[in-house]
């Protein structure tokens, strides 16, 4: 439990030092309202992500989470990230998930739609795959929704077609944990 | 001499009428009678007279008598029966009328100007017509002869000739006898003569100096005579002492006016007749309005710091006035007191306004608009006086003193005379008498005939002279209770206008000092809020610590969140501005 706190903070919810851009094309949670990036920004204490794919037949489970040890009101100064990266032998695959709160994304043309930036990614040796917020261009994009705060978003997994076949995804599921004040 | 005797129309000899022992008593301001017997069987035979009916007597065709009759004794000794009928003249309606005058009185009394109309109460004021004019005796006689007149009274006004002027005189439930005699005080020397001859008795009253004389030879016809100077009655001077109790709005004092006659005496002589009267003083009611005003000084910051409680403990160099209106050009304003229509002034309400800056240590305010409602004037500084009502005093009657020093200081004979003759032919009732055959002085003494007895069968007359006992001049004692019971009528102005009070209505003044502060919209320079108790601690806004030329601090609005949650809330802030 985090104490009781009253802050200044921007439009965004979110101190006036952290930094503001308009161009959302950047943001991969977008749009979220200004509460939902204020109350990520100062009580997200966790973030589960678990999710199930398979390519060329090598069915994979993703279960893991993030966590930041900066308590509410330090975040006045700094910001928190949630970031996890390991490195799955068995697959010979990597995974890194990063929710860093040091850059918000608005609309230029409406303040009440904010955007965060989410970096997540897989990848093996041999054969790219990705697993991001964001279609890539020129690959294939097996895309899942998923809610966090109560909307809607899509993940993507990205692969090489035609090399990669067989590919699916399913299970996605972010789950945000928040302390208690 | 033929005696004839009409009686319920009938005229016949009088002897027809069985009459015996007729007798004609006059007393002076009494009721006239003739006497008269009808001998026979009375006791078992009715009147021949009956009760209220008139009955005249004539002498060769001469009205000798004429009244009703109003007592009808019944008369026994050894000699016989007989009724005795007394027959009464005019003066008996007198006697048995009470005398009324008219009075205002309202018609609507909620009215503020009502209607008068006239009532006629038993409660009068001598001295006094319905119209407010003062009255001499001569003039209240025949006020109250002409009432009986109205009342269907047989009888008909002879010379009244009275021009003395007396104190009004209030009183209630009296006979218009009772009034005359009441008024004849002030002139004993006053006969009242009745005269029957005409067809309806005419009635005169003459005083001394106005009778004829008669002159009776005591050595003729004189059967018995007595005489004495009366140096007794005589008063060597008149002092009327009048008393009048003035008012001006209740103050009352006392006025003293003393008449007298011979003008050279001082009250003080032995048996001088002195008398104190009482006599209605004016009443006078004022409302007195004292104002004070002052110039209107709009302009100066003293003026400014009089009416705005609010400046009064700024310093009169930290204040400026600017713009200053008015809606009024009267000059002066209204401190204290209220200006009445009665004043012929003009007042009225005046807004004055003007733009005020100041500062102070808790505020600095620039061109605050400051109304200020007041009441101006074209009256001054003064005490105004109105009359709302006067009552004036009652007249002092002219030589009331004079008159009756010649009513009672002339020296009087008083007496008896009997004669005897064949027939009852001359009349000295209403006449003065003198005599002679004895002291040269009786000669002229013209004593005042009081009374008149004649027997008709027997031809002797028996005559009173001198000053009238009945009006109580028989001495000193007497003259002076014309005073004593006499008291100044306190209700003369109620008969004429029928107010009971005679303080008139006080007209209220209609504008009184206003004074009504407006603070319009101001330009605070500075506010400074502090704790009462504790002095330390305050809040001060002052635009003196912007340093800038062109900024505005004001509140805004700003997103915080608390304890993650995104809100809102505002702050004090100017616009950020470079330094």
């Amino acid at each position: 439990m985090n104490d009781e706190f009253l802050a200044r903070v921007s439009f965004a919810g979110v101190p006036h030092v952290i930094s503001h851009s308009s161009d959302t094309t950047q943001a991969t949670l977008y749009p979220m309202t200004p509460h939902d990036v204020c109350k990520v920004y100062w009580t997200l204490s966790s973030l589960t992500v678990s999710y199930v794919y398979s390519i060329n037949g090598v069915q994979i489970y993703r279960n893991f989470s993030a966590t930041s040890s900066v308590v509410s009101k330090n975040r006045l100064i700094a910001p928190a990230t949630f970031e996890t990266t390991d490195f799955d032998s068995q697959t010979q695959t990597s995974y890194v998930m990063a929710l860093k709160l040091d850059g918000v994304y608005f609309d230029a043309d409406d303040n009440s739609k904010i955007g965060l930036e989410l970096i997540f990614e897989e990848a093996d040796n041999f054969n790219l795959i990705n697993l991001c917020l964001r279609p890539i261009p020129g690959m294939g994009n097996i895309a899942k929704e998923f809610t966090f705060l109560n909307k809607t978003f899509s993940a993507y997994l990205n692969y090489q077609s035609p090399p990669v076949t067989s590919a699916s995804f399913s299970n996605f599921a972010m789950v945000p944990e928040f302390v208690a004040i | 001499m033929v005696w004839t005797l009409e009686y319920d129309g009938t005229t016949k000899p009088i002897a027809s009428f069985g009459v015996s022992n007729i007798r004609r008593v006059r007393k002076n301001l009494l009721t006239d009678k003739v006497v008269l017997h009808v001998q026979g069987n009375a006791l078992s035979s009715l009147p021949t007279f009956a009760a209220n009916t008139p009955m005249k007597i004539f002498n060769d065709g001469n009205k000798w008598f004429d009244g009703i009759v109003t007592q009808i004794p019944l008369l026994c000794s050894s000699n016989g029966e007989a009724y005795q009928y007394e027959v009464s003249g005019a003066w008996w309606y007198l006697e048995n009328l009470i005398y009324q005058q008219a009075w205002k009185e309202p018609i609507d009394p909620t009215e503020s100007s009502p209607t008068l109309y006239n009532v006629y109460k038993s409660r009068v004021i001598l001295g006094l017509d319905i119209s407010g004019t003062q009255l001499s005796i001569g003039q209240q006689i025949m006020d109250v002869i002409n009432y009986a007149i109205s009342c269907g009274m047989n009888l008909a006004m002879g010379d009244i000739d009275i021009p003395v002027q007396i104190p009004l005189d209030e009183c209630k439930d009296l006979s218009c006898a009772d009034i005359i005699r009441r008024l004849l005080r002030w002139v004993p020397d006053t006969i009242c003569y009745i005269d029957y001859d005409p067809s309806i008795p005419t009635i005169s009253f003459l005083r001394r100096s106005q009778m004829p004389s008669i002159t009776l030879n005591i050595l003729s016809h004189v059967q018995e005579f007595s005489i004495q100077p009366r140096y007794d009655l005589q008063v060597p001077a008149v002092v009327l002492k009048f008393e009048t109790t003035n008012s001006v709005n209740g103050k009352a004092w006392k006025e003293s006016i003393q008449q007298k006659y011979p003008e050279t005496c001082t009250g003080s002589e032995l048996k001088a007749l002195v008398l104190t009267i009482n006599l209605e003083g004016s009443k006078t009611n004022y409302v007195i309005q004292n104002i004070t005003t002052a110039a209107l000084e709009t302009s100066s910051v003293t003026w400014w710091q009089a009416h705005v409680p609010g400046l009064i403990n700024i310093p009169a160099s930290n204040i400026a006035i600017g713009n200053v209106s008015r809606l009024s050009t009267l000059p002066n304003e209204l401190i204290s007191g209220t200006v009445a229509n009665w004043m012929d002034k003009t007042a009225e309400i005046d807004i004055v306004r003007c733009k005020i800056s100041y500062a102070d240590a808790s505020e600095a305010v620039i061109d605050r608009e400051v109304a200020v409602r007041i009441l101006v004037t074209d009256a001054t500084t003064g005490i105004y006086k109105n009359l709302l009502s006067l009552t004036t005093a009652e007249s002092i009657p002219s030589n009331l003193a004079e008159q009756i020093y010649n009513s009672v200081n002339p020296l009087q004979y008083d007496g008896t005379v009997v004669t005897i003759s064949e027939e009852i032919s001359q009349d000295f009732f209403g006449k003065t008498l003198n005599i002679t055959g004895g002291q040269p002085a009786w000669g002229t003494m013209n004593a005042v005939v009081q009374e008149v007895v004649e027997y008709l069968d027997s031809g002797k007359i028996f005559i009173k002279f001198g000053p009238a006992k009945h009006l109580g001049a028989a001495d000193l004692a007497e003259l002076t209770r014309s005073g004593r019971l006499l008291f100044e009528s306190k209700n003369y102005s109620e008969r004429i206008t029928a107010e009971v009070s005679s303080n008139g209505t006080v007209e209220q003044g209609i504008y009184a000092r206003v004074d009504n502060t407006s603070f319009g919209p101001g330009k605070y320079k500075m506010i400074k809020f502090a704790d009462p108790n504790n002095s330390g601690k305050s809040i001060q806004i002052d635009t003196a610590d912007i340093a800038a030329s062109t900024v505005t601090v004001k509140l805004r609005e700003e997103d915080v969140c608390e304890s993650g949650i995104l809100k809102k809330r505002y702050y004090l802030a100017s616009e950020p501005y470079s330094s």
